[in-house]
């Protein structure tokens, strides 16, 4: 508890060696850099500035603590927001497929065939597929195209292994479904996901 | 030990990094999407309400904001900021309400009327710090309420608050003294 | 030759659907999810009410437009020909005069 007295001392700097709080404020802003030895040398600077940079951790975690303490929403919230979402917004470019007819344009879209990458990459296990690219020409028939995958794989993978299934697994999809021509797939784990797993497990 | 392959199946979406969603819903996935709907969705409703000082208009900030984010996803090159971008958004959204509705007295600073969850009596049973700070958050004017959350928890500068509400940088600066002056004042144990 | 193109939006709706392969037929046109579900919805009832299939005539003839998923089993490239050739097939039978496009478009695999 402080009184009041303490306080208003604070304010009208007499506490503070000459200091206001604004100042000490925006000294905090800056990460309390360049350091200043009359700030840092004041007792009475440092309590204030215990003080503010504890205010600060606390609004920092209020937004958290209020969503912690809001019921959970129901899934009509969630639906309410997926059902005004533009799905063409990714569809991205058109990739021509061939007929002989010469009034056919047909296509099937950029979008599509990086579903068709995730679906096969994740269908491996262990393994989820994140943002995907494809790189060249995609609109031009027989271009060479390459394939960049980001992913993230479960913790106790081995991870050449892993690679190579997802590959061989992207490729032969892609074969099927499209009549691209791609050259390479490069697949980059980012990420290592752990869930309860020990160290030994990885150990092998 | 277990082998790998036992856990294979149980790496779904929902235990996914914030990299891995971002970038599938980039890429149009709705699924890892509506995973990152549910994972911030309540925590940017909360910020929408602490800047906005009701929950009155939060689910539609929040709605507009996702919406708006999965417009954009595709310019985010880093998917692992994800969780501070959507926040940026839900702010700069509920900051184009405040604008819109902002009458003359909203930027007067004067103290609204004390409402009754700030009272002495209750603050003094206030379990946490928190609690405490929200109360005293809630008795502060729209303006001054404003300027903090987005310097204190959205960490804006004060200019760039100046320029997102359209007011000078010395008002923000002033404000935000108020703010403080008033928090450090009205919070307890501060020391 | 002038066309009824809403007859014809309507069997090449239903047409379309009845593709093997072909899970949704969608509109080309930008559209959200809830829309999309609605017409789903409509089409697997049988009773397509709204007629997703664009059919409009222009002065190089005839122009038809459509957007589909289809599903894993079958090859993308192959149920997207497969609907082209349902819809020029129609158009062959119902005599519907000079051809500008047919343009099919798989928005969605799996």
């Amino acid at each position: 508890m402080t009184d009041s007295g303490d306080l208003d001392a604070l304010f009208d700097g007499k506490s503070l060696d000459g200091h206001s709080i604004d100042e000490l404020s925006d000294y905090l802003d800056r990460g309390r850099t360049p350091a200043d030895p009359a700030i840092d040398s004041s007792p009475g600077c440092q309590i204030a500035l215990a003080g503010l940079a504890r205010l600060r951790a606390m609004s920092e975690t209020l937004v958290e603590t209020d969503a912690a303490a809001e019921p959970a929403r129901d899934d009509s919230w969630v639906s309410g927001i997926l059902d005004n979402i533009e799905l063409e917004a990714h569809a991205g470019r058109d990739i021509p497929i061939q007929h002989s007819a010469p009034a056919a344009r047909l296509v099937i879209t950029e979008g599509a065939v990086r579903g068709l990458i995730r679906a096969a990459g994740d269908s491996v296990g262990g393994i989820l597929i994140g943002r995907c690219r494809l790189d060249g020409d995609v609109t031009v028939p027989g271009e060479a195209i390459g394939v960049r995958i980001d992913a993230s794989v479960f913790f106790g993978e081995r991870i050449p292994e892993i690679v190579a299934r997802v590959r061989e697994a992207i490729y032969t999809e892609l074969l099927r479904h499209t009549e691209l021509n791609f050259t390479s797939i490069d697949v980059t784990i980012h990420d290592v996901h752990h869930v309860r797993s020990s160290p030994e497990e990885v150990a092998e | 030990m277990k082998a790998p392959s036992e856990r294979r199946g149980s790496y779904s979406l929902d235990d996914a990094d914030d990299r891995t969603l971002a970038g599938r819903a980039a890429d149009g996935d709705v699924r890892a999407f509506e995973v990152l709907v549910r994972r911030y969705g309540p925590m940017m409703r909360a910020y929408a309400t602490r800047i906005l000082g009701s929950s009155t208009d939060s689910d539609d900030i929040v709605q507009e904001a996702f919406i708006a984010a999965w417009k954009r996803l595709p310019t985010l090159d880093d998917g692992s900021v994800v969780k501070s971008w959507l926040m940026r958004i839900v702010s700069h959204k509920s900051i184009d309400l405040i604008r819109a509705n902002r009458t003359h007295d909203d930027i007067d600073d004067h103290e609204p009327e004390a409402p009754d969850e700030a009272s002495p009596e209750q603050r003094a049973v206030a379990k946490s710090r928190e609690e405490a700070l929200s109360a005293v958050l809630a008795t502060l004017p729209a303006a001054q309420r404003q300027c903090w959350v987005l310097h204190e928890i959205g960490r804006y500068s004060y200019d760039d608050i100046a320029r997102e509400l359209d007011l000078p940088t010395s008002t923000v600066r002033g404000l935000l003294a108020r703010a403080r002056k008033k928090l450090i004042l009205e919070m307890e144990d501060w020391r | 030759m002038s066309v009824d193109t809403g007859t014809m939006s309507h069997d090449l709706t239903a047409l379309v659907q009845a593709v093997p392969g072909v899970t949704k037929v969608y509109s080309s046109a930008p559209l959200v999810l809830s829309l999309l579900n609605r017409t789903t919805d409509l089409v697997l009832r049988k009773e397509p009410t709204i007629d997703v299939v664009a059919v409009t005539e222009s002065a190089e003839g005839l122009r038809i437009a459509v957007s589909i998923a289809v599903d894993d089993r079958t090859s993308a490239s192959e149920a997207c020909r497969l609907v082209h050739d349902a819809i020029a097939g129609y158009l062959e039978l119902e005599n519907a005069g000079r051809l500008a496009e047919i343009a099919v478009r798989v928005g969605s695999v799996g």
